[in-house]
């Protein structure tokens, strides 16, 4: 608020000395923040640190056994001191908030028309036919005026990013002065984050709109907002204006800093000739499509058109690709989970394919996998040790109770847990730790192959800097070769060795990492890496 | 929220009861259920007998006791058979997908398209009355429901993660759905079986009142509100008792399955 004040302009968001606990514990400790008109602040830190607690704070938003001390000011009109159907008129109509799952903002029953004017039916009272010419106009200013009546579009047919523009849309469609965004762009691959990104700096530039953009990802942050409030155990331990981001002072800030920089991999030399582990040869997987009439059935969609790559012993393999590429059904064939319509998979020369048996049982501890969401991979009701022991299911013969407590409590020490982490329940972990818990079983077996399928990409920036690191030095340690599938370039940049560019089901490019992201061939990998976020480009 | 740990304690005292009730007659009651004695027929409530006698001099309150026995092991059983045929066929149906899953599907919506009691009635009517039969007919009716809600649950967790998890491993299907699928339906599972018990505590007492439940001398609440029907007039008291018992049964067993379903919220 004082800086917003020595600047002139009337702060239009002023946050004073804001205290949240919930049930005793506090969540937000002596928060001050100010935002003016067209100003656009970003909202750092880790998770956990309080940023999306602040946010939420704000339009009042909290669970009901918060207590909030101190005040948000919004124009002048203290918000902590309104009633909530006082609220409730400010909601939508002076503040917008858009949140980060773009899959869940929707509600998947209504047409995005009909939902972008409910905020306009809530705050006005216009006619039925003004109404859907406000939703129209929302929708066109987002972006979406392309598609074929827009109004009437369910959210399943759309995209994440076509979805968060909807969510767009409705938060802004009655020009509030202040627009909300936690963490909007972070479900979205990178070229739909773009746009997104430049949706949202033409609204703050255009209509004097406030923004607070609350996120991890400092280069996002770095490139879009004009000053950053870093946020550490819910407390506000620096701030300044955007350019000055490098000559941040505090611990934290640093630390964000240094974990957001992710060097490009030094390349190792080859000792020796590299051996083959994993060669995929014209994988094609197509999926059936519905017959619509009672004529000939329409052709099957492409997955995955005759697709290969090679992994060699002690390489990681990078794969990128935006959601819908087919990065996940490549996986899948693999992984020899489903049949693939064409081509071959070969594991350390043998033919990997989901056939029954012992023998395809036995190949399966050579190539191990580690997912997405470390809280959706494991089964609530097991223990660590049986999750991580899971795996020895493909070994001949079931080993014995000491000889799993053995294999476990290496797996564990291997990935910087202790043995008497076996004990617990995965959701005493946080979601960094689940990570290495979700390594350690892909160690179990001792493969020589590990599939990651965007790993890190559910993890906040520290957290993500910890886990390749990880990652890197249990593949020099343990010679793994890795096949690390992400939509993230920065991230495979600094991890990969080769990188395969995958688009639409086919791969565009491939080669020495260094080569494709230093000069790119094809017009898809610069367009990728153009729309890549970079620390340090300004606004 | 309180109002659960409330709902679920009621539900829960209400029903044992009701199932201590079953178990001790099975030992004891006050008088013989079945022993006639017309002198002290239609007798109102009172020290000797606490909810009196019926037309046949017999006291209401070991009938009730008896009748437990017999309403609680029927609509038991009936659940037994639902969940022992009804799980595997959902969990099989969801593991293996396309042409079983159609079949399992298409087979629970033939049974569903009959109505319930009128099932049960046919059922004992071609089998002959009685309490075996009532459970096969009601068990029958409880496999499509098991089987659909189990099947709706196992697709749910088929989505998460950890079941990939386990195929990467080298697991099949089956083998997941009873090491994964399975244990995580519990309480779903467990909420289900509760109301099917209830539903079965009325279908019983349906079956009974038209005689095609357990024949006599094994009492059961359904026969007891029939033969009161006629004497209302004389002794109103002799329909409130059964009824009553009906009524309370159910309710316990509803405010249990609630309570249960408000317990089992997801921790992730």
């Amino acid at each position: 608020m004082r800086q917003a004040a020595e600047r002139g302009g009337a702060p239009l968001l002023a946050i004073d000395s804001l205290c949240v606990s919930i049930r005793g514990t506090r969540i937000l400790n002596d928060v001050s923040l100010g935002v003016a008109a067209g100003e656009i602040l970003g909202l750092v830190g880790g998770s956990g640190s309080g940023k999306s607690m602040t946010a939420l704070a704000v339009m009042r938003l909290l669970p009901e056994d918060a207590e909030l001390s101190g005040s948000v000011h919004l124009e002048d009109r203290a918000l902590t001191a309104m009633s909530e159907k006082e609220l409730e008129a400010v909601r939508g109509r002076k503040i917008g908030i858009v949140f980060q799952e773009p899959m869940t903002a929707l509600n998947p029953l209504m047409r995005i028309g009909d939902q972008v004017a409910e905020t306009v039916r809530l705050h006005r009272s216009t006619s039925p036919r003004e109404t859907m010419a406000l939703a129209q106009q929302a929708l066109d200013r987002v972006g979406l005026g392309g598609i074929v009546d827009s109004l009437n579009r369910y959210p399943h047919e759309l995209s994440g990013g076509q979805r968060q523009r909807v969510a767009i849309a409705i938060a802004t469609v009655l020009s509030p002065s202040l627009l909300i965004a936690d963490e909007p762009t972070t479900a979205l691959d990178v070229v739909a984050q773009g746009q997104v990104l430049d949706l949202l700096r033409e609204f703050a530039r255009e209509r004097g709109m406030g923004l607070v953009f609350v996120s991890h990802d400092l280069a996002v942050v770095s490139q879009l907002t004009d000053r950053i409030a870093v946020m550490q155990h819910g407390a506000i331990v620096e701030e300044m204006p955007t350019r000055e981001l490098f000559q941040a002072r505090h611990p934290y800030t640093r630390s964000l800093l240094a974990a957001a920089r992710l060097p490009a991999k030094r390349t190792r030399a080859n000792a020796g000739a590299p051996v083959t582990v994993l060669d995929v040869r014209e994988i094609v997987r197509e999926y059936p499509r519905r017959r619509r009439s009672f004529r000939k059935r329409p052709p099957p969609l492409r997955a995955v058109d005759r697709v290969s790559l090679t992994v060699h012993a002690g390489e990681t393999v990078g794969l990128v690709g935006e959601s819908g590429s087919g990065k996940s059904s490549l996986l899948h064939a693999i992984l020899a989970l489903e049949p693939p319509q064409a081509g071959e998979v070969r594991l350390l020369g043998a033919e990997f394919s989901p056939a029954a048996g012992a023998a395809s049982r036995r190949q399966r501890r050579s190539i191990q996998l580690v997912m997405q969401d470390p809280y959706a991979s494991f089964d609530p009701r097991w223990r660590v040790e049986r999750l991580i022991a899971e795996p020895c299911y493909a070994l001949d013969s079931p080993p014995s109770g000491a000889e799993i407590r053995r294999r476990v409590a290496a797996a564990l020490e291997q990935v910087g847990l202790t043995a008497a982490d076996a004990r617990r329940l995965p959701r005493e972990f946080s979601g960094g730790e689940r990570q290495r818990i979700a390594i350690a079983r892909a160690l179990v077996l001792e493969p020589a192959v590990i599939a990651f399928d965007e790993a890190v990409s559910a993890l906040d920036v520290l957290v993500r800097a910890q886990i390749l690191e990880l990652l890197a030095d249990l593949a020099q340690r343990l010679r793994l070769a890795y096949l690390f599938v992400s939509h993230d370039l920065d991230v495979v940049r600094s991890i990969a060795d080769t990188v395969y560019v995958m688009r639409q089901g086919r791969i565009v490019e491939y080669g020495a990492a260094a080569r494709v992201f230093g000069s790119p061939q094809h017009e898809y990998t610069k367009l990728l890496l153009a729309a890549t976020p970079k620390l340090g480009g300004a606004a | 929220m309180k109002a659960h740990g409330l709902t679920l304690a009621a539900g829960a005292a209400i029903t044992a009861l009701f199932l201590a009730m079953a178990v001790v007659a099975a030992f004891w009651t006050p008088y013989d259920p079945g022993a006639l004695s017309i002198i002290e027929k239609l007798e109102a409530p009172s020290a000797h007998h606490w909810f009196g006698t019926d037309q046949f001099g017999r006291d209401v309150l070991s009938m009730i006791m008896a009748g437990a026995r017999n309403t609680v092991g029927v609509a038991l059983l009936s659940v037994v058979i639902g969940f022992c045929a009804g799980v595997p066929l959902g969990l099989l149906a969801a593991a293996l997908s396309g042409v079983p899953d159609e079949l399992i599907m298409r087979g629970n919506d033939v049974v569903f398209a009959f109505p319930a009691l009128l099932l049960a009635i046919l059922i004992t009517a071609v089998l002959g009355p009685g309490a075996v039969n009532a459970i096969v007919a009601i068990g029958i009716f409880n496999i499509p429901v098991f089987a659909r809600v189990t099947r709706a649950g196992a697709l749910t967790l088929w989505t998460r993660e950890y079941t990939l998890a386990a195929r990467v491993a080298g697991k099949g299907r089956l083998r997941i759905s009873f090491e994964h699928v399975l244990p995580n339906l519990a309480s779903l599972l467990l909420v289900q079986a509760t109301i099917q018990f209830s539903l079965g505590v009325i279908a019983e007492a349906g079956l009974s009142y038209v005689g095609l439940g357990a024949q006599p001398p094994i009492p059961s609440w359904g026969r007891m509100l029939n033969e009161a029907q006629s004497l209302t007039v004389l002794a109103p008291s002799l329909a409130v008792f059964p009824g009553l018992a009906v009524v309370l049964l159910v309710l316990g067993l509803s405010l249990l399955g609630d309570g249960l379903r408000g317990r089992g919220a997801p921790r992730r």
